[in-house]
């Protein structure tokens, strides 16, 4: 059998670190060690390296971390070459930046598992993400030449835009930690239950059972009996034991739906399981040690439900260490030809006129996902019924079809529209910056700079009917 | 009305029970504070008034913010307030000024509100949440967490040099055991300079749980770890520093 050792360099001032990862992982890696920046600057530029193993913090003087800002540096010096980022032990605020400086993954110094680091270390290298972009796996149908919809499993994350890629990066990073509790926030339909099911897809417990529950739709009553379960006579009606939904997903992952509604009974019990892994059936005397990695979701925003008192803080540090926010599809309009294409089930120009793709392209999916989905499914529908070769705009749902794009969706957004209208409008008057400052009510010129350079970082389309803007302010608006 | 309280000065608490029984208000000893925390009976206490700084040890402690922070996470019914001769600053409602007692004891005490802050008050007391910080991260340099981590790291990676790699004993000891005794000692170091001291907190309960477990733990395997063959693979041990960990960090969760 072939056997590759791989080129691994490791950043870490700790000269005992160094000695200990060179002789567990001594059968597949070769390991080259750096203690300081420069070292690390020459070893870069003077071998190839398969995998960089960055130490955060470095420091120890100061303690900053300066490994951060050294992800950035290493991609700089060597392009393409991976890199793990090694942190202490349930940082998980350090662990999530360095994902998103970049880092391909990370480890917990102090949870050594030679399975787990070796398997990070191999994915990283080998670089083969278990769930290609979609764009990847389509497949071309060898006969017709078109493309063909690959045949998707249900609940596939789809998504292409760099907001959907960082989330599934992150998502690749947290399926090898298997105790990790994960928060998935966001509006209704965005995904979050697809969101959850790729981490479980991903990760070593995809043998195991994943169970989800939305704790909205269990009467109050019965929710403590369907999460933990019960024995016989524990209440009216228990005519025999019944497994709560903990146990049915022991060993794998359960999802926790609308966690946020939950009561404060339920909360201390799940703060218990959390913290000790245990639960006890209602009407029983036992408790019973589970293995069940808990995924929380929510629409509600717990910061602002722990300071109104309804949601336990200790409960909330110990779900939100890992939080995970998925945007709204009008946030990743990028996805929409995605995702029409996925649930109308081909090419979009063989399915949709024209016109009523721009209309769906430009329409604000305040449902999102859920909402695409539904609005599909309903053309598809009036489309049969009135046999036209095409969907067309009068198959489209009401709202769709009279949905008038505004170019500014959010009040900031609007706001900032406003403002950037009287900026024209002024600059149409006078040429002095000065007067268009005091016009606007920004009393100077550093503040109408500050003010448009802002304003043109968060919302780069509405400058696109601004021409007198962009005259004055060339440097800033390219 | 009835207030609980926790005061090493009962004296004066006595004296401040007379003033408020005329306004029907009675205060309750709660825990003396010259002892070693117990766990009271929680569901009996509507409020709770921490006489502050407190004699705990031969030094005046003061414990109002990790008091604070423990009643918000465990016990979150329970309203907070705390007493003493040292000014509280501006925009702390919950702080009884001994030497200016406010003209209504029942209007002070008789608020409802579960948001009361968190009393900020120069007292000259040792200021408790600081040690308590300075337990858990060290000097900035190395939390008591990171020592654990080391730990259970070295064991993992020595368990995966005998097993993985067939290493002898010798091996295994040069390459990692024989760093373990040192990173033990300055665990136990550390936990042996605040243990005491820590013990006047309302997690003195898990304090003494955690002691029991580092006990067992140098008693039964650290001790020995470099010269018995056995002991460094014993799934046991590992449990034992896991529930170290778990302990420490529900101490951690619950005052800070």
């Amino acid at each position: 059998m072939l056997v590759k050792n791989y080129q691994v360099l490791l950043l870490d001032d700790q000269v005992e670190f160094h000695q200990e990862m060179r002789a567990t992982f001594r059968q597949h890696y070769i390991f080259d060690g750096a203690r300081t920046i420069p070292e690390l600057e020459k070893k870069l530029s003077e071998t190839q390296y398969d995998l960089l193993l960055l130490d955060l913090v470095l420091d120890e003087d100061s303690g900053e971390r300066i490994g951060l800002a050294l992800i950035e540096k290493a991609k700089n010096l060597a392009p393409g070459l991976p890199v793990i980022v090694v942190t202490k032990d349930n940082d998980a605020e350090t662990a999530l930046e360095a994902i998103n400086l970049g880092a391909t993954n990370f480890l917990y110094k102090g949870k050594f598992n030679y399975d787990t680091w070796d398997r990070k270390f191999k994915k990283a290298i080998e670089h083969t993400p278990e769930d290609a972009p979609a764009a990847a796996s389509r497949q071309t149908d060898s006969k017709s030449g078109k493309e063909a919809i690959p045949a998707e499993a249900p609940h596939t994350f789809i998504g292409q835009s760099a907001k959907i890629m960082e989330i599934k990066r992150l998502l690749d990073a947290l399926s090898e930690e298997p105790e990790i509790t994960v928060l998935l926030t966001g509006e209704t339909g965005v995904g979050k239950e697809v969101a959850a099911r790729y981490l479980h897809r991903q990760g070593p417990r995809k043998e195991k059972p994943f169970q989800a529950i939305n704790l909205t739709t269990v009467q109050k009553t019965l929710l403590e009996s369907t999460l933990f379960g019960h024995v016989k006579g524990s209440f009216t009606g228990a005519d025999r034991d019944a497994e709560g939904i903990f146990a049915q997903a022991q060993g794998g992952i359960l999802l926790l739906d609308e966690i946020g509604e939950i009561d404060p009974n339920i909360q201390v019990k799940l703060l218990r399981f959390l913290e000790d892994r245990i639960i006890r059936p209602v009407g029983s005397g036992k408790d019973i040690q589970l293995d069940v990695q808990i995924i929380a979701a929510t629409n509600r925003n717990l910061k602002d439900e722990v300071a109104k008192g309804n949601f336990r803080e200790d409960l909330y540090h110990r779900i939100a260490a890992w939080t995970i926010s998925i945007p709204p599809l009008r946030e990743r309009k990028d996805d929409i030809a995605l995702l029409l294409e996925y649930y109308a089930g081909g090419p979009l120009k063989t399915i949709f006129t024209p016109e009523t793709l721009e209309k769906l392209m430009h329409y604000n999916w305040s449902g999102n996902i859920r909402a695409l989905r539904n609005a599909v499914k309903f053309m598809a529908t009036k489309r049969r019924i009135e046999g036209k070769p095409l969907v067309d705009v009068s198959c489209l749902p009401d709202d769709v079809r009279e949905y008038i794009p505004s170019r500014a969706h959010s009040i900031e957004e609007q706001q900032a529209l406003m403002l950037l209208r009287h900026i024209e409008e002024a600059f149409g008057a006078t040429t002095r910056k000065q007067t268009v400052a005091e016009r606007v009510g920004l009393d100077n010129i550093d503040n109408l700079r500050y003010r448009i350079k802002t304003y043109f970082q968060k919302f780069p389309a509405l400058f696109e009917g601004l021409p007198l803007i962009r005259q004055h302010y060339p440097d800033i608006l390219g | 009305m009835t207030i609980h309280y926790i005061a090493s000065n009962l004296q004066v608490a006595d004296r401040l029970a007379k003033l408020l029984e005329r306004e029907s208000i009675a205060l309750r000893l709660l825990h003396d504070a010259r002892n070693p925390w117990a766990d009271p009976d929680w569901s009996a206490v509507d409020a709770l008034l921490l006489f502050t700084p407190f004699l705990y040890e031969g030094q005046y402690i003061a414990a109002e913010k990790i008091w604070a922070h423990y009643l918000r996470a465990h016990h979150p019914k329970v309203r907070f307030f705390t007493a003493g001769i040292a000014g509280a600053q501006p925009g702390v409602t919950n702080h009884l000024d001994l030497l200016n007692l406010p003209e209504s004891s029942s209007n002070f005490f008789g608020r409802t509100d579960s948001s009361l802050p968190t009393p900020c008050i120069d007292t000259e007391g040792l200021p408790l949440r600081d040690k308590l910080v300075r337990f858990f991260d060290g000097h900035g340099k190395e939390s008591i967490f990171d020592v654990l981590s080391d730990i259970t790291r070295l064991l993992g990676m020595a368990e995966t040099a005998a097993q993985r790699h067939g290493d002898a004993f010798e091996t295994v000891k040069t390459d990692f055991l024989n760093k373990l005794p040192l990173r033990w000692a300055e665990l136990k170091n550390r936990w042996h300079n605040y243990y005491a001291l820590l013990l006047c907190l309302p997690v003195a309960g898990v304090l003494r749980e955690t002691d029991k477990l580092i006990a067992e733990a140098d008693r039964d395997y650290m001790l020995q770890i470099c010269t018995d063959e056995r002991l460094y693979q014993d799934e046991a041990l590992l449990n034992l520093l896991h529930s170290i960990q778990k302990s420490l960090l529900k101490v951690r969760q619950s005052c800070l």
